[in-house]
This record gives C-alpha cells, sequence and structure tokens, in this order.
C-alpha cells in the first residue's frame, strides 16, 4: 500500500463509476423516499396534492394496528426463521468442511437451494403444501384424502410454512459464512485438543464454538437483514394472508405503496424498515466490521 | 486410531440428511413436471411419473418460456458485464489505493446492501419513468448493476487484497500506471476472483423478482421469476407447467453450481471471513 | 515412565507408501531424534505415535502397552506442534490447564501443575495474556508447557524451533537439552536440521523416503555413515561424495571418476571385498588438510576456486581434476582464489560406499 499522491486522482476515477451508480439508484432514491414520507400523497386522488405534513405519517404508523401485526409477524419470521438457520447452517458447515469422498458433490447439493430463485423456491413449496395435489399431505396421509390438510389456509401454518420455505432456501448461505469461520482454524489446534484428551464433543463446545462466534455473528446479521426484508416468498405463497397473518412488514408497504397508491404513508413503512435495519447494520460495523476496515488499511 | 466410530456415523448422517433435505423437494417438482395432465390432477397425488414430456411443450410453447429465458438472458448476462466492469476498477482502488475516505466508500456500499428494496422502489421507479426507461431491458439492468456492486467490490477486493504486493510494486518499477498495473499485473491473477464475481452476479440477476416485477410489465418483456410467479391458468393453477417452467429456469443455474461450487463457496467465505 | 517400540510400521496413502517397515526402539528417558528432509515420512511417524493418524500395518507400543487401538487421549502422550497449535481464544494460564479440565483434574493440581510447569519455562509473568500478544519464543515456552503440565509418558515434538529465528533457535536448543535432562522423560523428536539432531539426540533415527536410513548415536551417524545419503545429509558443509568406479588390482586400490583418479598407495583391506564396479567415495571438509598431516594420506594437487571467510575458519573449493572438493580449514595460510595448492587426504578418514552400503577402508601393515 504505498502508491504515491498522484495515483489518489486514478483512485478516485477507478471508483467513480461504481459511486455514481450507486449515488444515482440507491441513496438518491432512499432520500427521496424519505422526502415523500413527510408528504401525503395519494397516486389515485391528484387533485389533493401533495402536501407536506411533517412526521405524521410515522405517527400515524405508530398507531396503525395492521402495522403492528405487521411488525409482529416480521419479528417473529425474523427471529424464528434466523435461529433455525444458524442451527441448521452450523450443521451443514461441520458436514462440509470435513473430507470425504464425493464432498464436491454433496456441496453443490446443498448449494442448490440457494441457488434456486426465490420465486421457484416459493413456487414449489405452494405446491408440496397444497390441499389437493400437496406432497406433504401424500406422505402424511397417504391415501386418506379426507384428512388432507389445506396448510396455507391457517394462519399459523402458513406462517411456519414461509418460515420452512426460508429455512430451507437459506440455511446452505449461513452454512457458507458458518463454513468460513471453520476454515481459519487451524488444524493443528484440534490435533492439540486430541492429545490433552478433548472428545469430539468438548473439542466442539470449548474450541469450535468460541472461534466461531466471529463467523457466526456475520452470519447472525446478513441473515436478519435479509429476513427483515423478505417479500419474494410472500408474494408467491400467501400474498400475506391468510388475512394478514404472514403479512410481512415489506409486503404491507408494497401494498400500500403499489397497490393502493397510498405513496406517503408508504414511504413512510419503508423508511421505517429501512431504520431498524440501519441500526442494526450500525451495530455490526461497530462491533465485527472495524476490524476488517483495520485490514484493509493495513 | 483416528476417526472413531461413532464420528464416522455421524458424518453420514449429517451427510445423509443434508443432501436429502436440500434436493428432495426440488426433486418432487421435477418429477411432477414429467408427469401427465391426468398424473398431476390425481387426488390423492402419485409418486412416479409416466416420463410425459407435454408440460414441457406446453410451458414453453403455448405459456412462451423461451420468451421469458431470452429475456432473462439479456439482462442477467448485460447486467454481469457492466457490473463487473465498473466493479473492478473500484475493487482494485479500494484494495491498494491508500484514499480517503475509504471508509466512506466501504460504509456507502454496505448501505446499499442493506436497504430494503421497497425503500428505493417508488423512486427509482420514477427516475426510469423519466428517462425512458420503463418495460425496458436496459431500464431493469441500471437498478441491477447498482444492487449487484456491493457484492461484487467486496469478493473483487478480498482477491486483490490476496495478491502478493511485490507483484505491483515490481510492475511499479517497470513503469506501469495504477491501471496498466490493474490490466496488466492483477487482473489475470485475479480471475478466479472475477469469475466467481461473475457467476453470484448472474444469479443475483436471474432470480431478481421484485424490480423485474415492478420495472417489466409487458409480458413480452418480463424475465423468468416474474413468469414462474404469475402463471396463471384459465381455470386452474397448471401446476405441471409450472412446475415445467421452474425445471428449466432452474437447470442452467444448477449447470452452474455443480461445475463452480468451489468458486462460489470460495468466493462467498471469502468475504465473510474478512467480516 | 516408558519408552517406545515400533515394529514394522507401514503407512500408505492412497497409491503412494509414505513408510516402509519401520521399526525401532527406545529406552525408557532416550532422546530419540527422526532426522530427515521434508517429505521422509518423519512427521507422519510421529503422527502414527501419537494416534493422530492411523498407520497400515505394525504395531506401536509405548512403555509395555500395545496402544494401536487406542485414541491419542488413551495413550497419555503430549505433543509440541511446529505452529505451537495454542488455543487463540484462552489465556496462557487455561492454556496450559486444557488438557487437565478435560480429564476432570482437581483445581489444586492444576494449580499446582501449572506453577511447576511456569516456574521451569520462566512464564509466570505470562500467564493471563493471550497467545496472540506473545512472541514466537514465548508461545512456544507456552506450548512446552502445556505438554509438561499433563506428566505424560513420552513428549513428542514436531520441529518445534522451526518458526523462530537463527539465534532464538540456538538458545531453545540448550534449554530443550536442559528440560530433557530435568525431567528425564522419553522424547521423540523431528526436525530436518541435522545440527539441532547432533545437539540434542541421544540416539538419532536418519529417515528419507520412507525408510530408516540409520539408526546411530551422533558419533556413529557422522563418523560411520552407513549410507551415502546420511552421509551427505549430516555434517556442515556436507561431506565430498564422489561417483566413481573402484578397480582392484595387486591389493591396491584405484578409484576413478571422469579425469579424477585416486590411487590408494597403501596397503588397504576393504570389507567386504568388493572387486571392481561402481562405488562412492566420500572425505568430510574438515579432513582435507592444507598440511601434510602425520597419518598415511593421499597428496593431490588442486587450484583453489573460492574461499569462504568464515572468521574462524575458512570454507575452500577446490577444483582436481575436473572434480569438486569442498575443504575446511583455519585461516593460516595465506591462500587465494586461483592459487594451485596441495592438499591430503588421511586414507583413515576416506569413506567408501558399495552398491550405496558403508564398506570398511583398513589400512594393512
Amino acid at each position: 500500500m504505498l502508491r504515491p499522491t498522484s495515483d489518489h486522482t486514478t483512485g478516485w476515477f477507478m471508483v467513480f463509476p461504481a459511486l455514481t451508480f450507486v449515488a444515482i439508484f440507491s441513496l438518491y432514491p432512499a432520500l427521496d423516499s424519505f422526502l415523500l414520507s413527510l408528504h401525503r400523497i395519494y397516486l389515485g386522488l391528484p387533485n389533493l396534492g401533495q402536501p407536506f405534513i411533517g412526521l405524521s405519517n410515522y405517527a400515524q404508523l405508530f398507531q396503525d394496528p395492521v402495522a403492528h401485526q405487521a411488525f409482529i409477524v416480521t419479528l417473529g419470521f425474523v427471529i424464528l426463521s434466523t435461529t433455525l438457520e444458524l442451527l441448521l447452517g452450523i450443521g451443514i458447515a461441520l458436514v462440509i468442511h470435513e473430507h470425504f469422498k464425493g464432498r464436491g458433490w454433496v456441496r453443490a447439493a446443498v448449494l442448490i437451494p440457494w441457488a434456486i430463485p426465490t420465486v421457484v423456491a416459493s413456487q414449489m413449496w405452494r405446491f408440496l403444501l397444497n390441499d389437493q395435489y400437496g406432497l406433504a399431505n401424500l406422505i402424511l396421509f397417504g391415501d386418506q384424502v379426507d384428512a388432507y390438510v389445506p396448510w396455507l389456509a391457517d394462519p399459523w401454518m402458513a406462517f411456519g410454512a414461509i418460515v420452512l420455505a426460508d429455512v430451507w432456501k437459506t440455511s446452505s448461505f449461513a452454512g457458507l459464512l458458518v463454513l468460513a469461520g471453520l476454515q481459519v482454524i487451524p488444524d493443528e489446534v484440534y490435533d492439540a485438543a486430541r492429545i490433552d484428551g478433548a472428545t469430539a464433543w468438548q473439542r466442539f463446545w470449548h474450541i469450535t464454538l468460541p472461534l466461531l462466534k466471529p463467523a457466526l455473528l456475520t452470519a447472525l446479521l446478513f441473515r436478519t437483514i435479509d429476513a427483515f426484508r423478505v417479500f419474494d416468498l410472500v408474494f408467491v405463497m400467501t400474498q400475506g394472508g391468510p388475512g394478514d397473518a404472514t403479512q410481512v412488514i415489506q409486503f404491507y408497504g408494497y401494498k400500500t405503496l403499489f397497490t393502493e397508491g397510498r405513496i406517503g404513508y408508504g414511504t413512510t413503512i419503508s423508511i421505517t424498515v429501512f431504520v431498524a435495519i440501519l441500526i442494526l447494520s450500525l451495530f455490526y460495523v461497530r462491533t465485527v466490521g472495524s476490524k476488517l476496515l483495520d485490514k484493509e488499511t493495513a | 486410531m483416528t476417526n472413531p466410530f461413532s464420528e464416522r456415523i455421524l458424518l453420514t448422517l449429517g451427510i445423509f440428511f443434508a443432501v436429502l433435505g436440500s434436493l428432495f423437494p426440488f426433486l418432487w417438482f421435477v418429477l411432477t413436471s414429467l408427469k401427465s395432465q391426468i398424473q398431476v390432477e390425481a387426488i390423492p397425488p402419485t409418486w412416479w411419473p409416466d416420463g410425459s414430456v407435454e408440460f414441457y411443450c406446453s410451458a414453453l410453447i403455448d405459456h412462451d418460456l423461451f420468451n421469458y429465458i431470452w429475456n432473462s438472458l439479456i439482462v442477467a448476462s448485460a447486467t454481469t458485464v457492466i457490473a463487473l466492469v465498473i466493479a473492478t476498477p473500484a475493487a482494485y482502488a479500494l484494495a491498494r489505493i491508500r484514499l480517503q475516505g475509504k471508509v466512506w466508500v466501504f460504509g456507502g456500499l454496505l448501505c446499499v446492501a442493506m436497504f430494503p428494496q421497497i425503500v428505493i422502489a417508488g423512486p427509482v421507479w420514477q427516475i426510469l419513468e423519466r428517462i425512458g426507461g420503463l418495460n425496458t431491458h436496459w431500464g431493469l439492468v441500471l437498478p441491477y448493476v447498482t444492487l449487484t456492486l456491493p457484492l461484487a467490490v467486496w469478493i473483487l477486493a478480498t482477491f486483490f487484497q490476496e495478491l502478493p504486493l511485490e507483484l505491483e510494486e515490481a510492475a511499479q518499477i517497470d513503469g506501469c500506471t495504477a491501471w496498466q498495473a490493474l490490466y496488466k499485473v492483477m487482473l489475470p491473477l485475479a480471475a478466479p476472483g472475477l469469475f466467481t464475481a461473475a457467476i453470484l452476479t448472474f444469479i443475483y440477476a436471474w432470480n431478481e423478482f421484485f424490480f423485474a416485477l415492478l420495472i417489466l410489465t409487458d409480458p413480452v418483456k418480463q424475465t423468468l421469476p416474474v413468469g414462474i410467479a404469475l402463471f396463471q391458468g384459465e381455470f386452474t393453477m397448471p401446476w405441471g407447467e409450472i412446475a415445467a417452467a421452474s425445471v428449466i429456469a432452474t437447470l442452467p443455474l444448477i449447470v452452474l453450481v455443480l461445475l463452480f461450487q468451489r468458486g462460489i463457496i470460495s468466493g462467498l467465505s471469502a468475504g465473510a471471513v474478512k467480516g | 515412565m516408558a519408552g517406545f517400540a515400533l515394529q514394522g510400521i507401514e503407512k500408505t496413502f492412497g497409491h503412494t507408501k509414505v513408510l516402509q517397515d519401520i521399526s525401532l526402539e527406545a529406552s525408557d528417558g532416550e532422546f530419540v531424534v527422526l532426522l530427515g528432509p521434508s517429505g521422509c515420512g518423519k512427521s507422519t511417524l510421529l503422527r502414527i505415535i501419537a494416534g493422530l493418524e492411523a498407520q497400515t500395518s505394525g504395531t506401536v507400543n509405548i512403555g509395555d502397552q500395545v496402544v494401536d487401538t487406542l485414541s491419542p487421549r488413551d495413550r497419555d502422550i503430549a505433543m509440541v506442534f511446529q505452529q505451537y497449535a495454542l488455543y487463540p481464544h484462552l489465556t496462557v494460564r487455561e492454556n496450559l490447564a486444557f488438557g487437565l479440565k478435560m480429564r476432570k483434574e482437581s483445581p489444586n493440581v492444576i494449580e499446582e501443575r501449572i506453577g511447576e510447569a511456569a516456574e521451569l519455562l520462566e512464564i509466570q509473568n505470562l500467564l493471563d495474556r493471550k497467545p496472540k500478544e506473545l512472541s514466537g519464543g514465548q508461545r512456544q515456552r507456552v506450548a512446552i508447557g502445556r505438554a509438561i503440565v499433563r506428566k505424560p509418558k513420552l513428549f513428542l515434538f514436531d520441529e518445534p524451533l522451526s518458526n523462530l529465528d537463527a539465534r532464538l533457535r540456538t538458545s531453545m536448543r540448550v534449554e530443550l537439552k536442559k528440560l530433557h535432562k530435568r525431567l528425564g522423560v522419553t522424547m521423540v523428536y523431528v526436525t530436518h536440521d541435522q545440527v539441532e539432531a547432533m545437539t540434542l539426540g541421544e540416539k538419532i533415527v536418519v529417515m528419507d523416503q520412507g525408510s530408516i536410513q540409520q539408526i546411530g548415536t551422533p558419533d556413529q551417524t557422522y563418523h560411520q555413515p552407513s549410507n551415502p545419503f546420511v552421509a551427505g545429509f549430516i555434517g556442515n558443509p556436507p561431506m565430498n561424495l564422489i561417483e566413481g568406479s573402484l578397480q582392484t588390482n595387486l591389493k591396491n586400490l584405484e578409484f576413478r571418476a571422469g579425469d579424477f583418479t585416486l590411487r590408494l598407495n597403501a596397503q588397504v583391506e576393504v570389507t567386504p571385498t568388493p572387486g571392481s564396479g561402481s562405488a562412492i567415495l566420500g572425505i568430510r571438509p574438515e579432513d582435507v588438510g592444507l598440511d601434510p598431516p602425520g597419518a598415511i594420506h593421499i597428496a593431490l594437487s588442486c587450484t583453489i576456486d573460492v574461499i569462504e571467510n568464515l572468521g574462524g575458519d575458512h570454507v575452500v573449493y577446490l577444483l582436481t581434476q575436473g572434480q569438486r572438493l569442498v575443504a575446511r580449514t583455519t585461516p593460516n595460510t595465506i591462500e587465494k582464489a586461483g592459487d594451485s595448492v596441495t592438499i591430503y587426504l588421511p586414507i583413515n578418514k576416506l569413506h567408501l560406499f558399495i552398491h550405496d552400503s558403508r564398506v570398511s577402508l583398513d589400512i594393512v601393515n
């Protein structure tokens, strides 16, 4: 990292196009959204104008029972799916970290749920849980068609279904992040532990887990942020239903913004979600990310 | 006396369940796609398919699947190329050149990765409307590039960091400018990183749904995810066709994963290690 | 307290045989060094003794016990690794305590043992630090300490000094020797550095390409190397080894290598009798003299190619009859490159190898 000062200009040139894209299509829209959230705008009623109303949209959001419900659903989804994904991710990482014949195939197999388009996965689970043609019913009840359950018609089952679909799809990604942490632990440390007398479980508990903390934190954070933003799954599988049992916050925002045309309120919802995620990200950058930046500037 | 028997069993069970859990649901979909219409409508459902390809034909011809595939191909390829062209110099600069305010650049990229789609959806829509990009492929590519930049820059920056400093120092002594050092020395060596970034970008663009739904309203222009999400039959859900379309949509990705699982894994986990 | 024994150990990885028929014994308290170049299988052998790898065939005995079916934790051994393998997230104290905790030792015993080890290795003031805060030498002591607290039957070392700088290596070598004396435990030490082997080992096992080349004391391997490999591996600068052929006629031996001819002008007897054929001749640089020695010798005239001045010694690179030789002398003569000199090779310092085995060369008079 010892470049002469003249290269600073070149450096900025190199970064410029990326920054431009980000500025135009990401930062500016975010700012614009925030400004919009301070107005009352109904797309279908242009003659009402677009008055500035300050933070009253946010006040309304605070008291909106539908929004509350959406937050609760989202929170529940985040906690449940993230926890399950992390646990499964650790399991997957431990398995694909070992050396065995055909490991490449197993890794590819485990990656496939991640690679499948979310809409495809959503359709797939929708079909699997179908009340007449679904595999779930076939496996559980076989020929007894009368016992078949309409999974997606029950609020709790539907919620469980989107959690299941998300966990299926992204556990392997969580696994990869954990795997990265596993790969950093030198093999010698395990050898030393074996000689010191640790059983497999002791090695896992006393050595692997503590040393995995940073990777687990990273996985936890990435997955939490992604879980907060879940949309595709809900759109295809349940459309937020039955009722609003699976209406996650981003879906509520979508409906408000694009289906109902309530731009002011819709953007308010979106900004609130963003703020929640931002707080999480800042927390992450503070704790783990600062180490990253130290390495980069070395 | 190395790996006790019990550990071996645990590993085998782990492998079994991991593979089974990952593949089984999708395999069911594949089986479904090969059934005949009667089989699909059978209640209770049957296990083994007749091996009929009628759904594939129907999906491709009646539901115009080729069109969707073609659109996805265009959009995903364009996104990948453009994103890489922009991300590579940026990643190099961030990895190797002492820039002030680098922290802000990283922060900015991180932010972009964190935004919920919906926060930027409306204004992006407005921008595209103003420049006439609505319902066009290039209009979709613009936000796609923006969304894939963070990951691409991240992966490439990590790769560049791994390369030994001496190489560039030698290039400097040999008289190269920063751009020349990048193109002649670093790029060839970072090829695996480029590859991985390209694959991940392609997969992202291929699978993206939210913006595709928003921006492409004409079915002629729509990409695969939109097509599959909005698959409607005349009277009932055409599950057979959906299954067939899904298999077709996923096949290229499965091939990519099979061929490049090692690269994908190292690319994704390399970024995570530094974090 | 125990020695150990290996019988017929073999190890195959895939299609490659990494260890061939390794058999050796050590008595209780002995310091055994496994010496050889990289890839010779010494580390694999160590890991097999430790139980970290399973041998393809053969048995391992520690003490009087056959340990083949025992996992590392049950073999009552301790190991010091090349990269120390300290637990990065634990303090030094916790690192030392780890093994004892796994075996559910009482806190009193743990405290006591840690205290002993810390005092022995002078790491008392490091106990609350984490490995990343320690220097290489300090980490290495902690690694040794971790092994000591377990009071094992067998100590295993896998190239423990190779990550230290030269000066530290020398001082640690001395400390290890003192440690061995103090503890009196059987130690198996793997290294590629023949200086370490010579200074630390009571018994040296020289290995190459998976098989044992020689087992002997440092003196034995130095003065009576059993094959050209051992001859060339031990000693610095390495022994001069010349490949050529041997001609015997009327009890006069003649050695030829290209233009180089050496006629043994004394009566010598070679056991076993070689007849004629290919042979390797060897002589150590320090035995090549620039002054006539008292013993029976051969004189050769050479030209000096290069002189390396080491201060107390000179290493002189010579050319004679198309053959290169290296000599090590005290710098009392005023030689310089390009000079012609006469060198003197005492016959009793010559080594002869036929079919890669040592044959003894005795002067008959």
